[in-house]
């Protein structure tokens, strides 16, 4: 039970920083243009920071959407298909999805283990080390696919009903 | 394997698992595996598509998509946008379709304040339509304008969708902002013009009640407090960029800071507001973002596999004219749109027309706003466009989506005649860049 909860509050909790961090890249950026155009030197980290929060906000959020139905589907031909038939392509999709995203989380963490034992370094504004990037696509592909899997497991559908179709 | 083989399984699979229910996203993700195992060279490959992803939406160039998306969550939770349109509403007095009007010309403004066409749209639904229905207006004169006018905010500037197209066809993303402008006024013009015609062949359509025109100082007073300030977004977001003083992404962040600042001057800006205003923002950017995680490598695919080139080879072949070539691609993102959003049509797209742009010669920044044209009206054709059923969600129960498209035509008649009248004269939408350039 607690364990649920905790699970619960991660998935919240990093769409509350995916939030927050679009909130800081605005004031980060307004910073950044008032220090220019007032003659003095804008911090050198700006752009690289606000770079890779882009990627943080949006694989933070991803898995949250998913319990929201956020992600887009097409969900007009599937509506079409009669009760069981519909039920069955609910499950293939599920499936599929826990498959696809199981699969990128495993590559993003082996890759991004690569990139540790090699000390790479993203060159950007600033350098950060290039692992980074890799550990917010396989935290966020990783929390997707257990998101599925928990749709799955309910025995709920994924109807993309919070998204725009 | 040869190009159609590849072209048949890339497009037509993804194609096979977005009709099958699974997310847009995943779908891209599902069929870059496929694609990557493929023609990339097994794990490899994979292991590129995941390379890729942490590439693809760590842009500076992207950074407008949540920006612009802020700005006009905040404008309408915090109620800024409602303002507008009640001082707008004490200027028209009691003319003849004076609601469908307010919906053009509030709608109009609301489309420069803000980057969304689904908030523009919900927003004139839920606060104009009431009062219409009360009115007695038939529904074509409620539906339509609200439909038209609501998808204006992906053409006029600050536009999300003109960014993300910016960005991933590598067009000058300020530019592209900035052309929007003239034809997205123009379209609002021919909005009224339409209203107009409508209720002289059908005076009862919109009928006439006495609604006082308020007086002068007191339209004076509401012109100045509740629609003049509002000109301080727009000058955050267009003007720095026109001054040089800012990028189009840096002039982002200002406009959202700007409506920040414009609601605490009016007291709206409450802890309810920001926290709707920034879930609403988050669900919206992180969805499109995800798209783009997941469809970078498709182009790369489509390249590597022949599928690309085979593709332009197979449609030049035809040695047709260059705008019947546009025609066809016109065409093709208004079939796409009634079934996808715009984001994943882009993403499909862009890829096998952009080179043909190239190769046609027309100029990138115009065929830009003509795309965005064709995306706009995808929204509203039937019978799966998006708009259609944000109309159907915001109107009176027993509504249905074919009242709604049919409310809708005359307006896409509209949108069809600027891009028309934009093939005629491609300055409409070149003339405010170069004017910026030189």
């Amino acid at each position: 039970m607690f364990l649920i909860r905790l699970y619960n509050w991660i998935i919240t909790g990093l769409a509350v920083l995916g939030a927050a961090s679009l909130v800081f890249i605005s004031l980060a950026i307004i910073v950044d243009v008032v220090l220019r155009n007032t003659g003095f030197r804008p911090f050198q980290s700006t752009s690289a920071i606000v770079e890779y929060v882009m990627l943080f906000s949006t694989m933070a959020a991803a898995p949250w959407l998913v319990r929201n139905n956020g992600h887009v589907a097409i969900s007009s031909f599937v509506a079409a298909m009669p009760e069981t038939m519909r039920l069955l392509a609910g499950r293939v999709v599920l499936g599929l999805a826990i498959v696809t995203l199981g699969l990128l989380c495993w590559r993003s963490a082996a890759v991004g283990l690569e990139m540790v034992q090699s000390r790479a370094v993203d060159m950007r504004s600033i350098n950060i080390p290039s692992w980074v990037l890799y550990a917010m696509l396989s935290v966020g592909f990783g929390l997707m696919a257990l998101e599925f899997l928990r749709m799955l497991l309910r025995g709920e559908t994924y109807t993309g009903s919070g998204g725009a179709h | 394997m040869v190009w159609y083989e590849a072209a048949l399984l890339m497009i037509g699979g993804l194609l096979f698992l977005m009709f099958f229910g699974m997310p847009v996203a995943i779908a891209f993700l599902a069929i870059n595996i496929v694609g990557v195992y493929i023609f990339m060279g097994g794990m490899i490959g994979i292991d590129q598509l995941v390379a890729n992803a942490t590439t693809s939406v760590t842009s500076f160039a992207l950074v407008p998509v949540p920006l612009f998306l802020i700005m006009g969550e905040l404008l309408f939770h915090t109620g800024l946008a409602i303002r507008v349109f009640d001082a707008l509403d004490k200027c028209f007095g009691g003319i003849k379709g004076r609601l469908s009007y307010l919906t053009v010309g509030g709608g109009t403004i609301f489309a420069t304040l803000s980057g969304s066409s689904m908030a523009n749209t919900a927003m004139l639904g839920t606060t104009l339509m009431p009062d219409m229905i009360k009115r007695g207006y038939k529904p074509h004169m409620i539906m339509g304008p609200i439909l038209a006018t609501g998808g204006l905010a992906m053409i006029i500037p600050p536009s999300s969708l003109a960014v993300l197209l910016g960005s991933l066809a590598r067009i000058d993303v300020g530019a592209l902002l900035i052309a929007g402008l003239v034809p997205g006024l123009l379209l609002a013009a021919l909005f009224i013009a339409t209203i107009r015609m409508q209720i002289a062949l059908d005076p009862e359509a919109a009928p006439g009640y006495a609604a006082e025109r308020a007086r002068f100082p007191e339209i004076a007073r509401a012109l100045l407090v509740d629609v003049l300030p509002m000109g301080i977004v727009v000058f955050a977001v267009v003007g720095l960029i026109l001054l040089g003083w800012a990028t189009p992404t840096e002039s982002a962040a200002f406009g959202a800071l700007s409506v920040v600042v414009l609601a605490a001057c009016y007291r709206t800006l409450s802890w309810e507001a920001v926290v709707r205003s920034l879930t609403g923002t988050l669900k919206v950017s992180a969805m499109m973002l995800m798209i783009i995680v997941g469809s970078t490598t498709f182009s790369q695919i489509l390249a590597f596999s022949g599928a690309s080139s085979g593709l332009i080879a197979f449609a030049t072949s035809f040695e047709l004219n260059a705008y019947v070539v546009l025609a066809v691609m016109f065409l093709v993102l208004l079939l796409l749109g009634m079934f996808m959003d715009q984001l994943s049509i882009m993403m499909l797209t862009l890829p096998i027309f952009m080179p043909l742009v190239s190769l046609y010669g027309f100029d990138q920044i115009w065929f830009g706003v003509v795309m965005l044209l064709a995306l706009e009206l995808s929204l509203a054709t039937p019978p799966f466009g998006l708009l259609l059923f944000v109309m159907v969600g915001v109107s009176p129960a027993g509504t249905t989506i074919g009242q709604v498209a049919r409310a809708a035509l005359p307006y896409i008649a509209c949108t069809l005649l600027l891009v028309v009248l934009l093939a005629l004269f491609p300055q409409l939408a070149l003339w405010l860049p170069g004017l910026i350039r030189s």
